[in-house]
């Protein structure tokens, strides 16, 4: 079934979208391999947005579950300043830890543990879709 | 996530249980960074029970990776599942640590270092 709720632009905020999205999984009987990647990419996008794109008390944070047959999908929806975190360059993951900088590393993982992702500015919002086939 | 940690012969083992992501990296953060500032910190971090790291836990570790070193201590990960293995992999992050399969293995490690 799918589902809709606002996301406060808080670490409590994206706790409470990360437990909806476990719920949600376990209700449609997802494997924990596929619910784990869900959370991780979930998480990427939620803490990045709230990093990067919250400004104010007026920010509104969607997230939208939804599936279709084996096709799952995980919608984020802000009214922040436009940002697409898929034009972030991809982070070093080859030199030594003196000097590993661990920037970039969330966007790119949402792009492996993702089947599909995409970026769309639309309505004066930032929609991040994730798609998972299960 | 909760974190249960125990001593064993100057070697201190930190296990958090459940997620590993930006709602409960800070916690994590504090515990190890206070293990962190002892005189050469030997630590065993068993991920045994952890659900998922996402980056905000990987840079958790990072940090810890660079700290220990500068400390001149050891510092060694066990029990990686397979979701926290991929995720480890993925950012390049596997040759930067000592990873055992099993706590008794990593506990061994740190203690012939």
């Amino acid at each position: 079934m799918n589902q809709t709720m606002a996301v406060q632009g808080t670490v409590t905020g994206v706790r409470d979208a990360v437990d909806a999205l476990e719920a949600w999984s376990d209700r449609e009987r997802l494997s924990d391999a596929a619910r784990r990647r869900m959370l991780t990419a979930l998480d990427e996008i939620l803490s990045n947005v709230v990093r990067h794109a919250v400004r104010d008390e007026t920010a509104l944070i969607e997230m939208v579950l939804s599936r279709d047959g084996n096709l799952v999908q995980v919608e984020v929806v802000d009214n922040a300043l436009p940002f697409n975190p898929l034009l972030v360059p991809p982070p070093d993951t080859t030199s030594p830890l003196e000097s590993r900088e661990p920037g970039g590393l969330g966007i790119a993982l949402v792009r492996a543990l993702t089947d599909e992702v995409r970026y769309e500015r639309r309505e004066d919002r930032n929609r991040l879709t994730m798609m998972w086939r299960v | 996530m909760q974190i249960s940690q125990e001593q064993l012969n100057g070697i201190v083992v930190v296990a958090p249980r459940g997620r590993v992501d930006s709602t409960t990296a800070a916690a994590l953060d504090a515990h190890l960074t206070e293990l962190s500032r002892a005189a050469q910190p030997r630590i065993v971090v068993d991920f045994g029970e952890v659900d998922y790291i996402s980056s905000a836990g990987l840079r958790v570790m990072l940090t810890l990776a660079k700290r220990v070193r500068d400390a001149r201590g050891a510092l060694v990960l066990c029990s990686l599942g397979d979701a926290v293995r991929q995720v480890f992999e993925l950012a390049g992050f596997l040759p930067l640590f000592a990873i055992e399969g099993s706590r008794d293995g990593a506990v061994r490690a740190v203690a012939a270092r």
